[in-house]
């Protein structure tokens, strides 16, 4: 245990604290995308529509060794503390490298690092901002019409009107970047890439990044368009 | 020589066969006790292989250690740049090296004006300096089985030379850093880096102590001690134009003589012949590049004087390969000396190529062709790689140009066995001192004597010293103390005050264009006479129209070039002195009036066996040549001849 | 070839700082960076303007020295190549060439170009128990060949040992990093037996000092390597971590 802590006083155990919980909202996130993708079986199905059934399957996680919500919320638990962890790492790291540097350069180039690695800040905080946006639209209902607790497939549709699905898309550029440059640095800050493996672990970040855009965009395209028989 | 003085300088070598005079000569070296050791201060200026090396062992062994280097840290003195390899004769690939063997070569290669206990010696520990290197965690080059690799270095019969890539000095450097490091993170070596020896104390006539410039606040600050080791490099800066780094000087040196050391041999300078040409007057230093790319390279220059056609147009019939021709058994791998003399002769014989005419070429077509690029690409790479980005010419297309420059320096500090100098207290290791190169070093054999001085011999002989020295209490406001501070701080203030027309770089060019003239790669009477005649009037000038702007108190790189160049002025006269008298040749000093009908080096071991230890006899009088005379029990004297 | 040098002057570590226009002339395609330098130092002191303080010393690329952010790039355009061995024939005539010191918290300016670099020697040294060392003394080792060393163990290790500690690597980086300095330190002697009895010690005190010395956290940008004039690879900076990593949990 002390271990961890010994670790994590150093600045490289604060970027493995932020690879590996960065490693854990990777993979939320990727599932959170497929789990997306039962829009595409739209408003029917028995007795309810696909995304509703995957909703009640997420309240009910665990079920029966765990009560109702108990699972989802233990889910939560964590990925908030991951949030937390990674949040703190990166405002500590942020610290370190704004004194790092006190006079600034008149002039600077950059070299070879890509436009994901250097926006990782700014980057990550809109999608914090998007977050929380998010949990207040669709999970607290805010700005969704006729809001209805466990109707999550018309909670979608309504609620993907108007502005709302162009903010969605715009925020999964960051998104993106952000896995993109994030899932390939927790090899690095692991100390599992190498020269031989760089451009495949690369390749995979990249993957990854462009299935979770790809499909969530097309998620939000298909809910924006899609009109609900009044 | 009937204005020599005949002094007696006793070199202390001990007696009985040479295998057993070092071990003996420990044993019989009185101790200090270890609980005392710590009691004892010792100053050791200079960062390189002999000054870090020293620095650590002694702090290890128990003594209070204050190093000192001009640099901002103790890992860049110049032994970082040497390229080749460290000689060891360890005899891992079992062609036939030895102590003995090791010992006659360089005896030889000296061209036998070198001491022969002192060589010996240094074949001996250099077995162990592989050794400490490895254990240090220097990465030597290996073969596949995981054992150590060597090659042969600089024309050597044997495979002795350890190497680690072309990056060698780095390596073991780093690794002395490393041991130094070590011993100031634990609180044994005080480090001062930034801080500049500028003169030696010397209480009732020994070494006690140091005066420095911060060359940061520009602070004078003396520090005192019980033994003083200088370790601070040659002085081929003198010739302006030198592989050596821009910082390298004799000042701690000059300082030195000028308090009673000796100083040995200065004629005694090493020229590579392995230098990419000088490119214009802009020209700032001189880039070596290891003298392997001569094993499978050609050097050759047109036969015909003044020829302006580029290298592919002309035909072999009308190519000269001066070295294979006139050397045939070891061709273009002759000895340094031979080499760079015979580049000279050609290129003074007009047929020098590139810009000035001074130049050859040195073309690995043929091995090309032999070899395959890929091969030649794995050997000399990073050479190619260096040549192309100072030159602009691509080597695996057009031959390279090449030209000798001025690399290391034989001469030094007159010391004895024990590597003490003339001021007891007062020690001197690596390139600093006079003894173990003899005339000519061979290659591989710099980062082996510096790395021998520091770590295994000085750390013996100064317990010697102190063990049995009687060193009263010396005091920072005691008369000789402050004397020797206020004549720093004055000199200084005499600089800032010229306020002359010319810069320090302009003096310090046209000495060293003199010297590289008159006293480069061959000298002679007429030639050196000249010299000495100019010299006095330079350095009249450089006193009367120097500029140097700014301060004292502050960062002045202007200060500090001019106090250096002050110094090389002297030493430029003294260079020339040495060389007039030497009227032999012998390795690296050529003396035209000493030749063999064939153009080799003629010594004339009558009258020239023995070091040449110049003792200074103040500012208005010519110091005084005092002998050793060298004796040669084990390897004969013989006319060296690489035909 | 005449330029136009915008040079940051700064008196000492109190002064402010500027940055001052100077033309140059007579400048040759064959010089140096550096000769360049010299050769605007003559002018200016013929002129009765003090020098510019800059650092070098080897100029030939090996001993570390020399260092300087020339138009927003750590030792120039050229890679793999240092200040010292930078060629004026990478510029043309009439260009304007901005030049900067390295710039970190954990480099205080001493003057003009010139860096206070000391951060890495006691990163380095530490407190000389376990550190960027192998801690044995001189003599009473054992023969150079009682340990072989596979090959590609060897020149890995000789790959990072290349390092000069000219600090191009903090200069580049973002955030001030030092990572890829230390890391290649941590990798030369972690790749070799001799490094091994120190080496969970040897990656947390190095760690411990360098976050001491103010240098910022690494983010895996990768302009080090970009900037190192030696070609020290990323890979070194995956190791340590690896090592850290391992060390902490190890050592606790």
């Amino acid at each position: 245990m002390t271990g961890v802590l010994t670790l994590y006083r150093s600045s490289i155990g604060k970027k493995a604290a932020m690879a590996i919980t960065g490693l854990l909202m990777v993979l939320f996130v990727f599932v959170h995308m497929i789990g997306n993708l039962k829009v595409y079986y739209g408003p029917g199905g028995t007795p309810e529509p696909m995304l509703d059934v995957y909703g009640r399957f997420l309240r009910e996680m665990g079920y029966p060794i765990l009560g109702h919500e108990q699972g989802l919320w233990i889910a939560r638990l964590l990925l908030l503390g991951a949030v937390g962890l990674h949040v703190w790492s990166a405002i500590q790291l942020t610290e370190r490298r704004w004194t790092g540097r006190d006079v600034k350069y008149v002039q600077q180039k950059t070299l070879q690092a890509s436009w994901a690695s250097r926006t990782m800040l700014r980057g990550g905080v809109i999608i914090g901002l998007f977050i929380i946006g998010h949990l207040l639209h669709l999970t607290l209902g805010y700005f969704v019409p006729n809001f209805k607790d466990g109707a999550v497939y018309l909670n979608v549709v309504s609620g993907l009107k108007g502005i709302a699905p162009w903010l969605y898309i715009f925020a999964m550029l960051p998104l993106g970047l952000h896995i993109y440059h994030g899932l390939w640095s927790f090899f690095q800050t692991l100390g599992w890439n190498s020269q031989r493996s760089t451009e495949l672990l690369r390749g995979l970040a990249l993957l990854v990044a462009l299935l979770v855009v790809v499909g969530n965009v097309s998620v939000v395209l298909t809910a924006m368009m899609t009109t609900l028989p009044s | 020589m009937a204005t020599d003085s005949q002094v007696k300088l006793d070199p202390k070598i001990p007696s009985g066969p040479i295998e057993q005079r070092w071990d003996k000569h420990q044993f019989e070296m009185k101790l200090v006790n270890p609980a005392n050791k710590r009691k004892f201060t010792i100053i050791v200026v200079g960062t390189g292989l002999g000054g870090a090396a020293a620095a650590a062992s002694l702090a290890e062994l128990g003594y209070n250690v204050k190093s000192f280097c001009y640099q901002d840290s103790p890992r860049r003195a110049h032994s970082i740049a040497a390229q080749g390899g460290i000689n060891a004769a360890k005899n891992y690939p079992n062609d036939g090296d030895s102590i003995y063997r090791l010992f006659y070569d360089t005896v030889k290669g000296g061209d036998f004006r070198a001491r022969e206990s002192n060589v010996y010696r240094l074949a001996q520990v250099s077995v162990n300096i592989i050794d400490q290197c490895v254990a240090q965690g220097v990465p030597f080059a290996r073969e596949y089985g995981g054992l150590l690799d060597n090659r042969s270095f600089g024309g050597a019969q044997v495979s002795r030379t350890f190497y680690a890539r072309g990056q060698t000095g780095q390596q073991l450097l780093l690794g002395a850093y490393q041991a130094l490091s070590r011993q100031i993170g634990l609180g044994n070596v005080e480090m001062h880096s930034r801080t500049e020896m500028l003169d030696l104390i010397v209480v009732d006539g020994i070494a006690r102590g140091i005066v420095t410039r911060d060359m940061i606040t520009g602070k004078v600050e003396s520090y005192l001690a019980d033994a003083v080791v200088l370790a601070t490099g040659g002085y081929g800066n003198v010739f302006y134009l030198s592989t050596n780094a821009k910082g390298c000087n004799v000042t701690a040196s000059w300082r030195a003589y000028k308090r009673g050391a000796f100083f040995a041999n200065p004629c005694y300078t090493q020229i590579h012949p392995t230098c990419i040409p000088v490119s214009g007057d802009h020209q700032s230093k001189l880039t070596l590049m290891s003298e392997s790319l001569r094993n499978d390279g050609r050097i050759w220059v047109p036969k015909k004087a003044g020829d302006q056609r580029s290298p592919d147009q002309i035909p072999e019939s009308e190519r000269e390969y001066y070295l294979e021709e006139k050397y045939p058994s070891f061709g273009n791998l002759v000895p340094r000396d031979v080499a760079s003399r015979n580049a000279k002769l050609v290129c003074d014989a007009g047929r020098g190529v590139g810009q000035g005419g001074f130049g050859v070429y040195l073309d690995f077509s043929d091995s090309i062709k032999r070899l395959g690029k890929n091969v030649i690409q794995e050997r000399y790479g990073n050479l190619f790689d260096m040549y192309q980005r100072i030159t602009a010419e691509n080597p695996y297309e057009v031959p390279m140009r090449i030209y000798p420059a001025i690399h290391y320096t034989m001469g030094g500090l007159w010391v004895d066995y024990n590597l003490m100098s003339t001021i007891p207290g007062l020690f001197v290791l690596g390139e600093a001192n006079f003894s173990d190169h003899g005339a000519n070093r061979l290659g591989a054999s710099a980062l082996m004597q510096g790395l021998a001085d520091g770590y295994f011999v000085l750390p013996y002989t100064i317990g010697n010293y102190l063990a049995q020295a009687k060193l009263p209490k010396v005091e920072v406001g005691q008369a000789a103390v402050r004397e020797a501070e206020v004549e720093v701080t004055d000199r200084n203030k005499r600089l800032l005050g010229i306020n002359g027309k010319r810069t320090v770089d302009s003096f310090h060019r046209e000495v060293g264009k003199l010297l590289w003239d008159k006293c480069g790669m061959a000298r002679n009477d007429k030639g050196l006479k000249e010299a000495l005649k100019l010299i006095p009037e330079i350095r009249a000038e450089f006193w009367k129209n120097v500029r140097v702007l700014g301060a004292n108190e502050e960062v002045n790189q202007a200060l500090e070039k001019a106090g250096r160049v002050a110094d090389f002025l002297e030493l430029a006269e003294l260079l020339c002195l040495d060389a007039l008298k030497r009227t032999e040749s012998c390795g690296g000093h050529f003396r035209e009036e000493s030749q063999t009908p064939d153009g080799e080096a003629l010594r004339d071991d009558d009258n020239f066996a023995h070091a040449a230890a110049w003792e200074y006899a103040g500012p208005k009088n010519q110091p005084i040549r005092n002998q050793e005379p060298l004796v040669f029990e084990y390897v004969h004297p013989s006319q060296r001849s690489y035909k | 070839m005449n330029l136009t040098l915008r040079v940051w002057r700064q008196k000492n570590a109190k002064d402010r700082g500027r940055i001052v226009e100077y033309k140059v002339h007579d400048v040759s395609p064959d010089m140096s960076f550096l000769e360049m330098l010299d050769v605007t130092n003559e002018q200016l002191i013929e002129k009765g303007e003090e020098p510019i303080a800059f650092d070098h010393d080897c100029r030939e690329g090996i001993c570390g020295m020399c260092g300087l952010v020339i138009n927003g790039i750590p030792h120039g355009p050229e890679s793999a190549t240092t200040t010292c061995q930078l060629h004026m024939r990478n510029f043309s005539n009439g260009d304007t060439i901005t030049i900067e010191p390295w710039r970190a918290r954990a480099f205080p300016i001493i003057r003009d170009l010139i860096v206070d670099r000391t951060a890495f020697d006691r990163i380095i040294r530490v407190d000389g128990k376990a550190g960027g060392f192998v801690s044995i003394s001189t003599g009473g080792v054992p023969d150079a060949n009682a340990i072989p060393i596979p090959k590609d163990d060897a020149d890995l290790a000789m790959d990072a040992a290349a390092c000069v500690g000219c600090g191009a690597c903090v200069a580049a980086c973002p955030n001030a990093s030092a990572m890829l300095f230390v890391a290649a330190k941590v990798g030369h002697l972690g790749l070799l037996p001799q490094g091994q009895t120190e080496r969970h010690n040897r990656v947390l005190r190095m760690v411990s000092q360098m976050d001491k010395e103010g240098f910022g956290g690494c983010t895996n940008m990768g302009e080090c390597a970009a900037a190192c004039p030696k070609e020290i690879s990323l890979d070194f900076i995956a190791r340590m971590n690896c090592d850290m990593i391992k060390a902490s949990f190890v050592k606790g």
